[in-house]
């Protein structure tokens, strides 16, 4: 009889371990991390370009038949020229600056560097005044607000040559009073352009004049979306794979022909590239080794124990967009959490530089 | 221990003789001798080119094969779990209710083996045919996928013990109805509420939140408090397919408590049959 009544303490018993094992909740698995991926142009995005859209379009020609008005545009845009030798690439400085990521960068970067100072000196704080900066080809332009910038505060500079009703141009001089080779072009207190191709730099002055070019520019206005945002020709995207596998480099070299790039900078780092190439087989050829070379370093990385960047990789793919038009479309993301310890790292390396240099002075 | 292993046994034995049995292993193997011939996936340098299911394009973009593959070894995780485990119930409902019928309790009663070790026994003998219906399938989907891409995902063996273990609660929760009622349908029923309730336990958290009278929160909070959190356990068969996913520690604790409280039905199925008269 006792035995029979054992196996119902048992059974009890067993019930309050139980309950007690199953208490709590187990932790929140660590999501894979989801990176927006700036395919399109967001409201948002659509809302700045047209609140940038305030260089009126040039005059139709007298000649030419009665048609509505073109709307004003973008003066960047305006300015850039039809076509480019390797790049045409414009950062929203201001709006990467303002990022969850933003105050990172700017530590990295080194908000105290004497050269950031030499400007400040001049009346212009490049972390607070420029809104973007870009490259096309050998030229490199930023926008913001210069209205206290007084470049002859810098020393070493030629006099300022008035070029149009809008515009200066000035050359830096070495300490020695010689050229340094480089000149710069202001148009409206708006928009600075240097580089050493002065004619380059009176062209896209003369563009700006005129309302912009005579042919559209090398990115139109619906392509002005995410935080960086451009084109790359062949040219520049062979100098990418200089260091890859020969095989691949190859295959880019012959078949990859212009590439379009979108990157959302606002909280993780999201990187769209449209690649454009030769013909739609080359291309197909193409996305194919792309894809395995990116299967083989995920591979290769899970081997080696480097997780971060096996799941950085496993976000990388490439795309098919419509069959046979010789496109596709390469995306890769950057979680926050990984960028954000990278960044840090960063500002801590730059900070302890600055250290050992005032220790040094 | 020998006498346990002999019910055990005997209960496999009857269970080859079933048709449902067979019907179970072969609609296993005809499901994985289906995805064989008729799953095409082109895989080159561990990249998934293109993959195709009788014939029809699933997808044509290129990914690496492991990567294209986790959506399908996660559906593969979860219904193994959730329909593997209502399979087993259904299909071995009556072998409690069968083993207390008139004439053959009698028999087996007369036998040199103590009722606890019979009951036990044919505990022993369900945990097995789960176990191996559930190792052959998800072996079976390693194999598979492996030979055709290259990826091995062996951790699939792992989601199958969580439903085995599943089962095992399910099983105990049978066996003991059965002991109360002999029917095959009230032991099935009791196995599926059982099922639900374990699921709800799993949520209670949410739940909890979601009842806005407090002495009713702890009403429930003490209902579901014992109950097994089979739904987590399914989640963990899911999580154990991603790296990093699992909390290996939670997992432990509430299999663990799954298990105990799997035996403390077994407990009471015991006293009651021990009570019984025949």
């Amino acid at each position: 009889m006792r035995k029979r009544w054992w196996w119902l303490v048992v059974g009890l018993s067993l019930l309050a371990v139980g309950a007690w094992l199953s208490r709590g909740e187990p932790d929140e698995a660590p999501r894979q991390a989801t990176v927006v991926m700036p395919r399109a142009m967001t409201e948002r995005e659509a809302a700045r370009a047209q609140e940038r859209s305030t260089l009126p379009a040039p005059p139709p020609p007298p000649a030419a038949p009665a048609k509505a008005p073109e709307p004003p545009r973008d003066p960047v845009l305006a300015m850039l020229p039809p076509k480019v030798e390797t790049v045409a690439v414009v950062m929203e400085v201001n709006a990467i600056k303002n990022s969850d990521l933003g105050p990172l960068i700017v530590d990295c970067l080194g908000n105290d560097d004497p050269g950031f100072d030499l400007m400040r000196d001049a009346g212009f704080d490049a972390f607070e005044q420029v809104d973007r900066l870009g490259i096309v080809d050998e030229q490199l332009f930023i926008t913001g607000n210069f209205q206290s910038f007084t470049p002859e505060r810098l020393g070493r500079l030629s006099p300022t040559v008035d070029y149009g009703p809008d515009a200066v141009l000035y050359d830096p001089l070495r300490a020695d009073g010689g050229p340094t080779g480089m000149h710069f072009g202001m148009w409206r207190k708006q928009l600075m352009v240097g580089g050493k191709d002065l004619d380059a730099i009176k062209a896209s002055l003369d563009r700006l004049r005129a309302g912009g070019g005579s042919e559209p520019g090398v990115l139109s206005a619906d392509e002005a979306y995410g935080e960086v945002y451009g084109v790359l020709e062949k040219k520049a995207i062979q100098e990418l794979f200089d260091d890859a596998d020969p095989k691949v480099a190859d295959l880019v070299e012959r078949t990859a022909s212009r590439v379009r790039l979108h990157a959302d900078v606002s909280h993780d780092v999201g990187v769209v590239a449209d690649v454009e190439g030769n013909s739609p087989q080359d291309t197909e050829d193409l996305r194919g080794a792309l894809t395995s070379a990116l299967s083989l370093a995920r591979m290769q990385a899970q081997a080696t124990g480097q997780t971060q960047a096996a799941e950085v990789l496993s976000n990388a793919k490439a795309l098919a967009l419509r069959k046979g038009d010789g496109r596709f479309r390469l995306e890769a993301g950057l979680p926050y959490a990984l960028l954000k310890t990278q960044l840090e790292k960063c500002a801590a390396r730059r900070k302890a530089e600055r250290a050992d240099a005032g220790d040094d002075d | 221990m020998r006498a346990l292993l002999a019910v055990a046994f005997d209960l496999l034995r009857e269970a080859r003789s079933r048709k449902w049995f067979l019907g179970l292993f072969a609609a296993v193997s005809l499901t994985l001798l289906g995805l064989s011939l008729f799953l095409r996936l082109e895989v080159v340098d561990g990249a998934l080119s293109a993959s195709r299911l009788f014939g029809s394009l699933l997808s044509a973009d290129a990914q690496p094969a492991d990567v294209a593959l986790r959506p399908v070894f996660l559906t593969v995780a979860f219904l193994g779990y959730v329909l593997g485990a209502v399979f087993l119930v259904v299909a071995c409902a009556d072998f409690a209710p069968g083993l207390l019928s008139p004439g053959r309790i009698e028999q087996l009663l007369s036998l040199p083996v103590a009722r606890w070790q019979l009951l036990c026994g044919t505990y022993l003998g369900l945990l097995s045919l789960a176990a191996l219906a559930g190792g052959y399938g998800a072996l079976g989907v390693v194999v598979l996928f492996g030979v055709k891409t290259g990826v091995w995902e062996w951790r699939l063996l792992w989601s199958a013990a969580f439903g085995v273990e599943c089962f095992a609660v399910l099983a105990a929760a049978m066996l003991a109805t059965a002991t109360v009622v002999r029917s095959a349908a009230v032991s099935a029923g009791a196995a599926l509420v059982l099922f639900v309730l374990g699921a709800i336990a799993s949520a209670q958290k949410p739940i909890g939140e979601a009842i806005e009278t407090p002495a009713l929160r702890t009403l429930f909070g003490l209902a579901v408090a014992p109950l097994p959190r089979l739904g987590t356990l399914c989640i963990f068969a899911c999580q154990v397919l991603e790296d990093r996913a699992l909390d290996g520690r939670a997992a432990l604790r509430l299999s663990a408590g799954a298990l105990v409280f799997a035996f403390a039905l077994l407990a009471f199925a015991v006293h009651r049959f021990e009570r019984k008269d025949f």
